[in-house]
């Protein structure tokens, strides 16, 4: 396998790819994300689907077409952010983008810290030209959350570079 | 495998030996490098004309009257010459040094636009790199120009002679068009359609940037108006380029870019231009550049730029008949058919069910060097209904082994990542 001794393609990782989860528009979605990289040519929707008071966030599903590493961040992404206030769903933004940012020599990131599986992705800090592949659902989760409090809608957004 | 002998056209593996970068490991494997559409490695002659220059030879050109100003003079003239030779020039004042393919277009398209109004028309094609796009772009916007585009069959990848035909009827004042597209392989028909172009009174221009340095090029033969490409795609170095230009447009042109070398004589309110070349050259050349490039021509030469093409082509040929059997891959433009229509070495694949930056970034793993993307080509991939592809470019120093490394890994990586 690939994934065997692979810093970037781990198993849990291409295992999101093949088989993503909540792919697919749902009904009924409050927030609706475009986003691009016209760059590389990955496109990933990001759906949110919110409680009747708008604080917290019941669901959220992608849709789309990106390499892997996209793929499966979307995918992680929508399974992490589920049932969990906006404000929660900021901070594990926060804390995704700060640790695929670190230098690519720094530590590993721990599979046991707050942000559990999603540190598999942690490895595209060795490979620079990918982290804007991971990030990129991420940063749209980032504006959806923005437009969630402010009574939700449809927005479009493009990204080059982290 | 094919029953044709292919081994009478491929070039020596030792010319590898010329290269020093090739014998490096990469992640452990020896380096594949197969990205030469987008950058070709330097021969040990180029390295050492750039070093010997600064070591030796350094002063600024056309200014001092002292020894090292004039030899430094003398050795980028020489230069300067050594392109004329190779693309067959009348004159080596036709010949202009630029920073690459893309200055010279937008230099073009500066100054070729000047005298255009409103409504003018430039042809182009759905197959040029963003370099020869978005100057026109830019032009067009400024004077109001009308921007044209042959169209490519998607199947073939190949232009629409019938189109063009069509297009020529609207009267365009340039045409501007690809030798060699740098994202499918397709050797376009060139003197067919500036001849044809040129016969209607329209300015002709070519990008060679694919197929300088990879075969023979007579600007008299495919008798354009302008041609330019970049020198480190052909074993130069980066940051020089080429733009030939016919001698009388060249005079009747206004210079582009203003500063010392391009002047006669300048007062505090006017000035008046240098004869060509010069008049072009604003500034303080890359004299180091142009004596690379001319020390990477003459090595082309030595090798025999119609070897290259052939070496080029088959090596593309071989790979396309071994990843052609492979259910899961598909190839675009012309070495997607058995009998394709002209090609050069550039072969543009994509595997089912996998993204182009997946496949590149697993073929890394072994040491392989392919380009994913859009390759400067985002129209053109869109008409294709790829949004990236991945691209294998070959060169002199490519092998038939590396062919096989290539295939083998596309195997290795259809293995793991799709079963």
């Amino acid at each position: 396998m690939i994934s065997q001794d692979d810093e970037l393609y781990k198993e849990v990782l291409l295992d999101h790819a093949r088989h993503p989860r909540n792919y697919g528009v749902p009904s009924h979605p409050n927030v609706i994300v475009e986003s691009e990289n016209p760059q590389c040519g990955d496109e990933i929707t990001l759906y949110l689907i919110l409680s009747e008071d708008h604080s917290t966030i019941s669901s959220s599903h992608f849709t789309g077409q990106a390499c892997a590493i996209c793929t499966a961040s979307a995918s992680m992404l929508t399974t992490k952010i589920r049932n969990i206030t906006l404000q929660a769903a900021e901070l594990t933004a926060k804390q995704f983008l700060s640790m695929i940012k670190r230098p690519p020599d720094a530590p590993s990131a721990d599979l046991s810290g707050p942000l559990g599986s999603l540190a598999a992705l942690d490895g595209v800090r060795k490979f620079p030209a990918r982290v804007k592949c991971a990030a990129l659902p991420w940063r749209a989760l980032q504006q959806a959350l923005q437009q969630a409090s402010t009574g939700g809608g449809t927005s479009s957004l493009e990204i080059r570079d982290e | 495998m094919s029953s044709i002998d292919f081994s009478q056209f491929l070039l020596p593996d030792k010319l590898r030996d010329e290269f020093p970068i090739l014998s490096q490991l990469v992640r452990g494997q020896p380096l594949v490098y197969l990205d030469n559409a987008a950058t070709t490695q330097k021969p040990q002659v180029v390295i050492d004309a750039i070093t010997s220059h600064y070591r030796e030879a350094n002063a600024n050109v056309h200014r001092g009257l002292y020894y090292l100003s004039e030899r430094a003079t003398s050795a980028y003239e020489e230069a300067r010459q050594v392109i004329a030779n190779y693309l067959n020039c009348s004159s080596n004042k036709e010949i202009i040094f630029t920073r690459s393919a893309t200055e010279g277009i937008n230099l073009l398209a500066n100054c070729l636009t000047q005298k255009l109004s409103k409504g003018d028309r430039i042809l182009l094609t759905e197959m040029e790199h963003h370099s020869n796009l978005v100057p026109w772009q830019l032009a067009a916007q400024q004077k109001q120009l009308i921007l044209d585009f042959v169209p490519v069959l998607p199947e073939q990848g190949t232009l629409d002679l019938d189109a063009f035909e069509k297009l020529l009827s609207r009267e365009p004042k340039i045409f501007s068009v690809t030798h060699i597209s740098n994202g499918l392989g397709t050797v376009n028909p060139i003197e067919k359609l500036v001849s044809r172009a040129r016969s209607l009174g329209i300015t002709t221009i070519v990008d060679a940037s694919q197929s300088a340095g990879h075969k023979p090029i007579n600007v008299q033969q495919i008798a354009c108006d302008f041609l330019v490409f970049s020198g480190h795609k052909m074993c130069g170095p980066s940051g020089i380029g080429i733009l030939y230009g016919r001698q009388n447009l060249l005079e009747q042109m206004d210079p582009w870019q203003g500063g010392g070398e391009m002047i006669s004589k300048v007062t505090l309110e006017t000035s008046t231009w240098a004869e060509i070349p010069h008049k072009f050259e604003a500034g303080t050349p890359n004299i180091e550049g142009a004596i690379g490039l001319a020390a990477a021509v003459k090595f082309l030469k030595k090798i025999d730029l119609q070897r290259i093409s052939y070496h080029d082509q088959t090596l593309a040929k071989l790979a396309a008949q071994e990843l052609r059997e492979i259910p899961q891959v598909k190839i675009f433009g012309p070495l997607h058919q058995q009998h394709p229509p002209e090609y050069a070495g550039i072969l543009s694949f994509s595997i089912k069910g996998m993204h182009a930056h997946d496949v590149v970034a697993l073929a890394d793993r072994k040491g392989i060097a392919l380009r994913a993307g859009h390759h400067c080509n985002q129209p053109l991939m869109r008409r294709l209904g790829a949004a990236s592809t991945a691209r294998a470019s070959f060169y002199l120093y490519n092998t038939p082994n590396e062919v096989n490394k290539l295939v083998q890994t596309i195997h290795w990586i259809i293995k793991n990542y799709l079963e």
